[in-house]
């Protein structure tokens, strides 16, 4: 059977080509070495037509048309003519995974020769005639973005993910991305309702009606530590709740305790104090527990069922129902962001520094859990519950109101005139930041109209503004980023953004939010776009904190999966360590380690190969690492780069590409090459059986054993060589990423993989090796995930130039984050658009 | 006929945090029935689900007698009233008999399965949601998960398997369990808007402000698409479609504000008293299918292996462990204590029902409402012959009041293919059902 026919039946052209792709990672790997260890072949390397004679067109050729790719009579000399057939042959010769396994290829030294040829005529042409792509024109902003723009505009800081919904991603995807950015209905609803809620929020109207919000702690969360930096040192479990406290008021805070699940209040059995705390002042200490009446209930009601199993009625009534009874406390709070903690004072069991009773297990009988320790529940806040006078100043009143009219006094009628006048001074202000741009004639026309009726319907001038406000917050300028074709631009071609237009990308970018007053007032003298201050800004914004958060909490929390650790289920029969606290501390880990590379300005690769991470004690714990004390992170030096530093150590990463109850190579490989190695692999053939086989009865297989079937098939084979041995590489970490030298199989940990080409790769310091080993190869991954980021969409071949120009200019300044980021400022593809295409 | 009055006495406003409450304004699009719209047309079929826990002490539930002659048993004496409109099923099985897993886990998705260990969630997708998905676009609110409990969704409850079947009734998708609410403030503002009352004034007040900002909105769109070429305009359409549509809901509800809905204020939380809390669940519930608000709804009065103690009807045990009575007769008269305070709150939400006007009757007679449990004898778990029945008009899909004896043991999966039969939504199968159930017969016999 020829070369080209079983392509063609495995399928399309994209998804053979891309299974083929997969063989290439071990290529690159070898290759490199090969290069710097072999002598160097004399002969002169071949031109790119001789060798595409020689090794290609056998299958791809005109007849043939082996995944609808035809060599043969492609005009060589002029790789500019068509990039987008030439991106996919470079993408090929990078990666080395063309011609395919046991067909004769050239050798290293010319994979580099005619890839690099390539690359410079296809950047020499990109450079002559660029080609940026072409954006949606709208795109909406996604939650975040939404909730940061508020805090920008307002000074108030809200839970989006409370009151808006999320934004759907694909593997691989961003959700800025203008395509999943759809605007349905029950959005607009949300959008509604959420433009009121804040803005009443922000301008200070006292509710409606007393709000009531609950504030849960989900029963994963042990709570026999300090949970939080809000809370006292020396207290034990609850939680600390950053709460915007509408008007000056009373408030009342309710707390329940946690049950388990025959109803029973939980540790119950001795006396524990109860603290409630506001801006870390206590309000109030209660004793919970040590007074229930009566004989307690069995141990357990399972057994013959006698009578007499339920302990006394007071006993049951204390413990069912009444036992956290009167938990409340009322004060006076000022309006404006506050921090509510509830907390017990920590009381150990056993001296500290031994070990603590375990706390945790499932269906735990009443008595272990009524001599254990008592947990909140949940918390509640409700109110304002007196009628409030003036509304003090709070941050967002001062970030709004920027004048005030003069009040109405028993001689002195309202001054109509300066009160409008007041209200466009307002609304202006806001609206240029909010849409973007300056504010016309008509927008400010738009707002006071609202002003006007909300200042009826309302009966005062804060009322006025908050209807304003709601006004702003729905408008499509507001809620939609728009890039419009200049008018006389020829269909087609290729225009520069307006200043304006990029001050937007700019900060959408680097802050997730609006641009500030500096960024919009050098876009509207129109200086934005020179060179030097475009840079000056791009790096001004960088160092803003904001940046910091932004591309952590938005940016890396995606790529790399730190979103998802919350999802994570793991078998706890297997693992009765794990519970919520630890995978928060994970994920604590990983946002603290890319945002101190971020901050400090750290080569990229310093993401694989640090000797630092952060930790906490009981994270600390988990990684084996000593000496640690309390639930504060701090950075620690790593001694062992064999078992720990870099992300690829990391027990986020580890813990979100498992299974609950085994490691999975298969999940890990992929991901790797995904998103660190940036050779993504397709998913499997449609029609595939992808469960692994288990014998009932024999001894559980080895991973290895199990995923030998990958090998057995050519079709499974292709894309398995190269995943696999990528995934073994990490089995000495377990499904929670802490380090094991036995695995599930009870055999020792074999960590080794070997790579298609025969390299072999051994624990997480060979994997190490092999993505360090091409200095360009993780810096142009990065490059990849930050320039989609910033444009909102997926990157195609035209992109490839702009991402291989960045990062060898980044090179001489070692591929530092601002390097990759201003270098992606400064192209073309961030700074220009394609004008829209005449479809008639 | 208290219910219908203007004011409600302040019982509804709740102890533990209580404070009296301004009316507000309301946010809120209610769709469909306008008030001459209502007499003219048929009102529509809704559908509830009213689970109790912990199986049924049987020698106190089942019937006497069958066919329309039958006589009410201890627990079913409250209910008598309502004899007419109530079918007694007896003899069905359990589709998935798994301890308390099975019981709550099948009897909405007459699933055969579950999971096997803590971590797999499986079952079946549940009629009440195929009922959802069917009325999504008639209803602002596609269907109701309720319950007094809270849910659960992690640890081991029963068995080895997750908590998730124990607390909630109403499964998306065979892997997507729907958590219930329990929060009456939560069920309000789903129903209501965030600023939450049911006054027509302020209503009408709010959806005047939504109608002027969408207008303001919608112009300026259309300025903007414009502007666009045409491969741009797909965008700005469908932020413009989504506008006209909330207009249209913003049209139905102004025709809908001359209703006259008793002025209900927002809960502030659930009432820490068993029966104040129940009361408020069950008079939203009424709230929202009066308002055609929604059809569907699941409702569980408690978890399924619900630990509550009833002190104040004399049974201060735990309902749970009192459920594992050994077949002990004095347990059993006990425990059948719950059921039959169970049943008599239940009688007092139909009559409540029944005297809600609803088209050309009343709002009982438009429902079909399941009752029961998933287990019968409560200390073996047995899913034999499950303690079960159908309450309300069903909107003339259901034939009068009778006991129906079916001695061929069939699953109840092949009663939830009745009623989706009889809500007019037919489907071939539900979870592992082998047919539908034959009701119209007056004795059960095939």
């Amino acid at each position: 059977m020829r070369l080209g026919e079983q392509h063609r039946q495995v399928g399309t052209w994209r998804s053979t080509a891309l299974a083929l792709l997969c063989v290439g990672v071990g290529w690159v790997a070898l290759t490199a070495v090969e290069a710097s260890t072999a002598q160097p072949a004399p002969a002169a390397s071949p031109t790119l037509r001789e060798a595409l004679d020689q090794y290609c067109i056998a299958c791809h050729n005109q007849r043939l048309r082996t995944a609808e790719l035809a060599l043969d009579t492609v005009d060589a000399s002029h790789p500019e003519a068509d990039p987008e057939l030439w991106e996919r042959v470079v993408a090929k010769l990078r990666a080395g995974s063309m011609p395919p396994p046991r067909r004769p290829r050239p050798d290293a030294a010319t994979y580099q020769v005619l890839a690099t040829q390539l690359e410079e005529a296809l950047d020499q042409a990109w450079v002559a005639s660029p080609n940026p792509g072409r954006g949606s024109a709208v795109h909406r902003i996604n939650r975040t973005e939404y909730g940061n723009a508020v805090r920008d505009l307002f000074a108030l800081d809200i839970d989006v993910t409370e009151i808006l919904p999320g934004d759907e991603t694909a593997d691989g995807s961003f959700d800025n991305f203008a395509d999943v950015l759809t605007i349905s209905r029950s959005q607009l609803e949300r959008y509604l309702s959420v433009a009121r809620q804040v803005t009443r929020l922000a301008v200070g109207l006292a509710p409606p009606s007393p709000g009531f919000d609950t504030f849960e702690i989900p029963l994963h969360v042990v709570q026999d530590e300090r949970q939080s930096e809000e809370l006292p040192l020396g207290s034990r479990g609850g939680l600390a709740i950053p709460y915007q406290f509408p008007v000056d008021g009373e408030y009342q805070f309710k707390i329940r305790l946690r049950r388990q699940y025959q109803r029973y209040l939980m540790g119950m059995g001795w006396a524990q104090q109860l603290e409630v705390r506001l801006d870390g002042r206590l309000l109030e200490r209660f004793t919970v527990g040590g007074n229930a009446q009566g004989v307690p209930a069995a141990a357990s009601y399972a057994g013959d069922g006698e009578p007499g199993f339920a302990g006394d009625p007071d006993w049951e009534t204390f413990m069912q129902l009444t036992g956290d009874d009167g938990l409340e406390v009322r004060v006076p709070v000022e309006a404006g962001p506050h921090t509510v903690g509830v907390s017990f004072v920590r009381e150990l069991w056993e001296p500290e520094g031994l070990p603590q009773p375990l706390q945790r297990g499932r269906v735990l009988t009443n008595d272990q859990i009524y001599m254990g320790y008592a947990a909140v529940g949940a918390v509640d806040i409700g109110g304002p519950y007196t009628d409030p006078g003036s509304t003090r100043d709070t941050p967002s009143r001062r970030a709004i109101f920027s004048c005030r009219p003069p009040t109405a006094t028993a001689t002195v009628d309202i001054d109509e005139a300066a009160e409008r006048a007041c209200a466009q001074e307002i609304v202006s202000r806001l609206a240029r930041s909010a849409y973007r741009r300056p504010v016309t004639a008509s927008d400010t026309a738009t707002l006071l109209e609202f002003f006007d009726s909300g200042r009826r319907d309302g009966g005062s001038f804060d009322a006025g503004i908050q209807f304003a406000l709601e006004r702003l917050l729905v408008d499509p300028d507001f809620l939609l980023r728009l890039e419009r074709d200049p008018a006389q631009v020829e269909a087609g071609s290729v225009y520069a953004l307006s200043d304006l237009e990029v001050a937007s990308r700019l900060s959408f970018f680097l802050w997730s939010s609006v641009p500030d007053d500096e960024l919009l007032s050098l876009a509207e003298a129109g200086q934005l776009t020179e060179p030097a201050v475009l840079e000056q800004q791009a790096r001004r914004l960088l160092a803003d904190s904001r940046a910091g958060d932004a591309l952590v909490d938005d940016f890396a929390a995606q790529w790399l999966n730190l979103r998802r650790v919350g999802e994570v289920v793991v078998d706890p029969g297997l693992y009765p360590h794990y519970d919520e606290t630890l995978l928060n501390a994970f994920k604590r880990e990983t946002e603290l380690f890319v945002g101190s590379t971020l901050r400090e300005d750290r080569g990229v690769a310093t993401l694989l190969n640090a000797d630092y991470t952060f930790v906490n004690e009981r994270l600390a714990r988990h990684y084996g690492i000593p000496g640690i004390y309390g639930t504060r992170f701090r950075r620690v030096p790593l001694s062992n780069l064999d078992e720990r530093g870099g992300l690829l150590g990391e027990a986020a990463l580890l813990a979100t590409t498992s299974y609950p109850d085994r490691t999975s190579p298969v999940l890990r490989g992929k991901w790797l090459l995904d998103n660190i190695f940036g050779l993504p692999v397709p998913p499997p053939p449609p029609g595939v059986d992808t469960t692994l086989e288990e014998q009932p009865g024999t001894r559980p297989p080895t991973i290895r054993e199990r995923l030998a079937q990958h090998r057995r098939s050519p079709t499974c084979a292709s894309c398995h060589s190269v995943i696999d041995p990528l995934g073994f590489a990490l089995e000495n970490f377990d499904v929670i990423g802490g380090w094991r030298d036995i695995d599930e199989a009870g055999q020792p940990v074999d960590a080794t993989g070997t790579t298609t080409s025969g390299a072999r790769i051994e624990g997480l310091a060979g994997l190490r090796a092999l993505l360090l080993d091409d200095p360009e190869q993780f810096p142009r991954t990065v490059t990849e995930k930050l320039l989609a980021y910033a444009l909102g969409r997926p990157l195609d071949y035209y992109d490839r130039p702009t991402v291989r120009q960045v990062v060898r200019a980044a090179a001489a300044e070692d591929y530092r984050w601002s390097s990759l980021i201003v270098g992606i400022v400064k192209s073309p593809t961030f700074l220009t658009r394609a004008a829209e295409i005449a479809t008639n | 006929m208290t219910f219908l009055t203007k004011t409600l006495p302040r019982r509804t406003v709740l102890r533990g945090l209580g404070a009296t409450v301004a009316l507000p304004f309301l946010d809120a699009m209610h769709p469909a029935f306008s008030a001459r719209a209502r007499a003219a047309t048929t009102a529509p079929h809704r559908f509830q689900a009213f689970y109790v826990p912990n199986g049924m002490a049987m020698e106190y539930w089942t019937p006497k007698g069958e066919g329309t002659g039958f006589e009410l048993s201890p627990i079913l004496t409250p209910l008598a009233p309502f004899k007419d409109q109530m079918i007694v099923l007896s003899g069905l099985n359990a589709s998935w008999n798994y301890i308390h897993a099975g019981a709550s886990g099948s009897f909405l998705t007459g699933t055969t399965r579950g999971g096997r260990n803590e971590i797999e969630i499986v079952a079946d997708v549940s009629m009440d949601q195929l009922l959802a998905r069917h009325f999504a676009e008639e209803t602002q609110v596609p269907s109701l998960e309720l319950s007094l409990d809270p849910p659960n969704n992690a640890g081991a409850c029963t068995g080895n398997l997750s908590c998730v079947y124990t607390h909630t009734l109403s499964w998306r998708s065979a892997t997507q369990p729907l958590p219930t609410e329990w929060n009456p403030r939560t069920v309000f503002e789903t129903l209501f808007g965030d600023s939450g009352t049911t006054d027509r004034a302020a209503r009408a007040s709010r959806l005047r402000q939504h109608k002027s900002l969408l207008d303001s909105v919608g112009d300026k769109l259309a300025a903007l698409s414009r502007e666009l070429g045409p491969g741009d305009q797909s965008k700005v359409e469908e932020y413009t479609e989504a506008i006209r549509d909330v207009e249209r809901r913003i049209q139905r509800a102004e025709e809908q504000s001359e209703l006259e809905l008793p002025t209900i204020d927002q809960p502030q939380g659930a009432p820490s008293g068993f029966e104040d809390h129940l009361e408020l669940m069950l008079d939203l519930q009424l709230l929202a299918m009066q308002s055609d608000l929604t059809r569907v709804i699941s409702f569980m009065i408690g978890k399924e292996q619900s630990a509550r103690p009833y002190p104040q009807i004399g049974v201060p045990e735990a309902h749970h462990p009192l459920s594992h009575h050994n077949d002990v007769p004095e347990l059993i008269l006990h425990m059948s204590k719950i059921n039959t305070y169970h049943t008599d709150l239940f009688s007092r939400y139909l009559t409540k029902l029944r005297a809600t006007p609803d088209g050309d009757g009343s709002l009982l007679d438009h429902m079909t409402i399941l009752y029961g449990s998933g287990i019968s004898n409560s200390t073996r778990h047995s899913g034999v012959d499950l303690p079960l029945m159908l309450v309300g008009g069903g909107a003339g899909r259901l034939p009068s009041g009778r006991h129906l004896r079916f001695t061929d043991e069939p699953s109840m999966a092949n009663l939830l293919v009745t009623l989706m039969d009889k809500m007019d939504v037919p489907v071939e199968r539900i979870g592992g059902s082998t047919g539908a159930l034959p009701i119209e017969t007056l004795t059960g016999l095939l």
